[in-house]
């Protein structure tokens, strides 16, 4: 009872070190493991080039080579351009950032690797070393050891063995002249080769060897704290050991508990500071109806964000606010006037608006305010492309060109007086581009615009139409979405191709039926999955934001002159194919011009060659409607505001007209559906036909409207959350 | 006699340590007075009242010391005190307060708490969703939250002092009406003045 009671301790280091070598072992190895693998994976990334094809989603594993190989073009096309214009000391700064986040440093977690094997090493030195551990293990009973066979030994090779060593040890066989001691030795050989003997032919003996590990049965088991005394017991080392498990569990697990809380609490689920969201909030519900809104008061918000003031403590609001307005106005006098504004602070600053703006934006859309919804999206636009409406007005958009950096001041008479934006731009030649922006080295103008011009798309939206998922009408009510088919095009073509290039491709899509891909269960299911099937877009071109900007655009739901719920971004669109397109580089601008002018006197449409869209690929964009549509049979229609995130030039209204069917409408169109299938009997592809956007009803929105309808009820404003999908 | 010290002699070991466990529980009996658990309970208590009474003081210090969601943070509520208080001095130099100031400045206190609380009604939607979408702290939602609560006490505050000015002759409903079509009237007429600015720029 006693004996059992107490416990025996680790004095000999017997057990404890390799409770330590097994919690090392655990540490280290899986650590080792990771670092060799990121070791490996990280030469992949090592270039700055291969990182940025990296952040631009060319995946190499996914597409096949041809497109993968268009993509990386005009990606790496894209990057040469906006290096070329980009200030060095922020082409630098950007490279330290990607390297920085993309190729993880790993000698500081290499040190420690090596410090831990250094240790387990130790350790295990130790153990080899400890005497005690091996005499524990000698002493252990093992009878093939003790007679000199193995474990394969037949019955009667142990037979011979134990012959042998028995009649060496045998008390009445011993050599003369021992000395009492090693008699006693000697015999106990005796007794253990004996025993040994039977444990291997003893039934009874080896069934308790095979049991309790011993020929004579159970043994006396003790039972032991894995720690050398002194650890536990009272004296200077317990007190150590005391102190060490309170600080552990009264100071470093709490601190590190609620500075992980406090991070949290920090920052809300957009990352945005609590007190700046607080901010931005108060002063949107604060807005009164009827003050100026525009970049300026969104400039204005943003130099109060708390990010700043933690950042860069030493700098002032107005300081934030000058830094902002000097980068739009594309001047460079604020490093030379104060010097705590550097151009790593520009750099740091500038590129944080990003997520503030859409922050302002989100917050704007909650509020329904279109007006401040439009400002902020216009005031990442002038950050992005560095441009202040305010001066260069209305030519500003011109500024976004390579190679821009201010403009011309032109005559009162010059004829290019009216060139305001992008696509009038495009329309000219070569010569007068160069006049219209006063640029005198032509040759490499031309150069830059043709890299441009391949690089950077333009979206243009084909049709639009209100759908219901799953049935071919609008029933009152109805859950519905709306699907946009746009066209990314060079940036040089004109939106009045865009009809053309509609019926262009509903021609193909009717010989080819492209359609049917959209058919499949995934797709009935989710309307949206289409357009998440799509290419990422490009980056946008903006030599002079700091980083690398993501293409995204924007859409917003608007009704009476109020956003109806937070913006839904998407940057996904088929591109590739059609900046690389053959027949884009051979389309004749001029004579394209000529026709555009006489289409235009005499009101007629565009017609372009069908070969033109031979090579190119159109896209889907669906956007679910925060309502659902009208209860009462009539003709409606939903407003869309598309834009872009980041360019000038791109924002335009689009109005969905769509028209709800009555009872007696949807039977009577039912019933012209069976008859159809009916005939069908016969004429199977005219079934197929109808199931698309039927032949020439497509030509006029309205009538296409009444086509493609259907029904679910489920989410209605729950739409809201699901916008950070598209995000 | 001798039987029992034979027993004794011959068991003394085991005798010796039973009376010691004997000793040991009877020592763990001892008087307690009844006062040992009230006075526990007592300070407990006293304690725990302590720091509710503590952390509540924290809290309405804290909660005095945030400001209003709204920018001019209840000015015309200022300006009625102000008039009330007689911390303005009147024109003619006489000590005697123009009862029909403090009237005016009460229904534009009315009319302001009209405007804030159609605003706050308006927006309570839109503060749901931000709150959802976990934009917003929870610091600014309790701040939004108390607001409903201030303008009732601040409704109920003017109406008090409606029927201490009117000495009960008029009714507070009708101090209701009047306060409403004033801020009817106020955003009328701000309306107008916006278009009007609007108008007038385009012309420019």
């Amino acid at each position: 009872m006693v004996s059992s009671s107490t416990y025996e301790y680790d004095e000999n280091s017997e057990t404890f070190p390799f409770f330590i070598l097994t919690a090392l072992l655990s540490i280290t190895i899986p650590w080792s493991i990771k670092l060799i693998y990121q070791f490996l994976s990280n030469n992949k990334f090592k270039s700055i080039n291969a990182i940025r094809l990296k952040l631009a989603n060319v995946d190499h594993s996914k597409e096949d080579k041809e497109t993968l190989e268009k993509k990386k073009k005009s990606i790496e096309c894209l990057y040469e351009l906006q290096d070329s214009l980009k200030k060095d000391t922020f082409k630098k700064l950007e490279y330290e950032y990607l390297k920085a986040n993309n190729s993880k440093n790993i000698t500081k977690e290499f040190f420690i690797v090596t410090v831990l094997w250094v240790v387990v090493a130790y350790v295990y030195q130790s153990i080899s070393n400890n005497a005690k551990i091996f005499e524990t293990i000698a002493s252990q009973f093992d009878p093939y050891e003790l007679l000199g066979v193995t474990l394969s030994s037949s019955e009667k090779d142990i037979k011979s063995a134990y012959r042998k060593l028995s009649l060496k040890f045998h008390p009445d066989k011993l050599p003369s002249g021992l000395t009492d001691l090693e008699k006693l030795k000697y015999e106990e050989s005796f007794i253990l080769i004996n025993k040994a003997y039977q444990a291997l032919t003893d039934e009874i003996v080896k069934e308790n060897y095979l049991k309790y590990g011993h020929p004579d049965g159970p043994q006396q088991v003790s039972q032991g704290i894995a720690l050398p005394k002194f650890v536990v017991d009272n004296g200077f080392y317990s007190i150590i050991m005391v102190l060490a498990y309170c600080l552990v569990f009264m100071v470093v697990i709490p601190y590190f508990v609620s500075k992980w809380w406090n991070n949290s609490s920090q920052v809300n689920n957009q990352g945005i500071n609590i007190e700046t969201s607080s901010y931005i909030i108060e002063k949107v519900f604060n807005l009164k109806k009827g003050s100026v809104i525009d970049h300026n008061l969104i400039l204005e918000w943003l130099s109060n964000a708390h990010e700043y003031k933690v950042q860069f403590p030493e700098l002032t609001t107005e300081d934030i606010h000058s830094i902002f307005i000097d980068h739009i106005n594309r001047e460079n006098k604020l490093t030379s006037q104060n010097s705590k504004i550097t151009d790593d602070v520009k750099f740091k600053v500038i590129s944080k608006t990003h997520s503030l703006i859409k922050f302002t934006l989100t917050v704007a859309s909650c509020f329904n305010n279109l007006s401040l919804s439009i400002a902020s999206i216009n005031c990442m636009k002038c950050i992005t492309q560095a441009i202040n409406p305010d001066l260069d007005d209305p030519r500003y958009e011109l500024l976004q060109l390579p190679g821009v950096e201010i403009l011309p001041e032109l005559k009162e008479d010059s004829k290019f007086k009216g060139i305001k934006n992008l696509e009038q731009f495009f329309m000219l030649s070569n010569g007068e581009k160069c006049q219209v922006l006063g640029i005198e080295n032509k040759d490499e103008f031309a150069k830059k615009i043709d890299k441009y011009q391949h690089t950077v798309p333009k979206l243009q939206v084909l049709s639009s139409k209100v759908v219901v998922q799953d049935q071919p009408y609008i029933s009152p009510g109805a859950v519905v979405h709306i699907q946009l088919k746009v066209l990314m095009t060079g940036i040089n073509y004109v939106s009045s191709l865009k009809q053309a290039f509609n019926l262009l491709f509903e021609q193909r899509d009717k010989a080819k039926k492209i359609d049917e891909k959209y058919q499949t269960i995934e797709h009935l299911l989710d309307p949206h999955k289409k357009m998440h099937e799509q290419e990422v877009l490009p980056p946008v071109f903006a030599p002079r934001f700091p980083v690398t900007k993501d293409t995204e655009y924007i859409i917003l739901m608007i009704d009476n002159g109020k956003v109806l719920q937070t913006p839904i971004f998407f940057n996904k669109a088929n591109w590739s194919d059609n900046l690389n397109s053959k027949s884009y580089d051979q389309l004749d601008k001029h004579q394209f011009f000529t026709q555009l002018v006489e289409s235009q006197k005499s009101n007629k449409q565009l017609t372009v060659e069908a070969n033109v869209i031979e090579d190119m690929k159109y896209s889907y964009v669906t956007i679910p409607c925060p309502l659902p549509a009208a209860e009462q049979p009539g003709e409606y229609s939903f407003k869309i505001y598309l834009d872009h995130f980041g360019m000038f030039g791109y924002d335009q209204y689009i109005t969905v007209p769509y028209k709800v069917l009555s009872e007696d409408e949807i039977k009577a169109y039912e019933e012209e559906e069976k008859q159809k299938k009916i005939k069908a009997g016969e004429y199977i592809e005219i079934e197929e036909d109808e199931y698309g956007l039927s032949d020439e009803e497509e030509l006029s929105e309205e009538e296409e409207e009444e086509e493609n309808e259907s029904d679910d009820n489920s989410s209605v404003y729950s739409d809201i959350n699901t916008d950070t999908d598209e995000e | 006699m001798s039987f029992n010290s034979t027993f004794k002699n011959g068991t003394h070991s085991n005798s010796s340590t039973f009376e010691n466990e004997a000793d040991a529980t009877s020592v763990q009996y001892k008087n307690i007075s009844i006062l040992t658990p009230i006075i526990y309970v007592t300070v407990l208590l006293c304690s725990l009242m302590y720091l509710q009474r503590y952390v509540s003081t924290k809290k309405h210090q804290k909660s005095m010391q945030t400001p209003s969601i709204f920018e001019d943070n209840y000015r015309p509520r200022e300006v009625y005190y102000a008039i009330k208080e007689k911390q303005y001095t009147t024109s003619n130099g006489s000590d005697k307060i123009d009862e029909n100031a403090l009237l005016s400045a009460l229904i534009h206190r009315g009319a302001s708490v009209f405007r804030y609380k159609i605003k706050l009604n308006e927006t309570k939607q839109t503060f749901d969703i931000l709150y959802k979408l976990g934009s917003m702290g929870e610091d600014f939602y309790e701040r939004y939250e108390r607001e409903f609560k201030l303008i009732e006490m601040e409704l109920e505050d003017c109406i008090r002092e409606y029927a201490e000015l009117t000495k009960g002759k008029q009714s507070p409903q009708r101090f209701a009406e009047i306060c409403q079509n004033v801020c009817f009237n106020e955003a009328i007429k701000r309306r107008v003045a916006f278009y009007d600015s609007k108008v007038q720029n385009k012309l420019k």
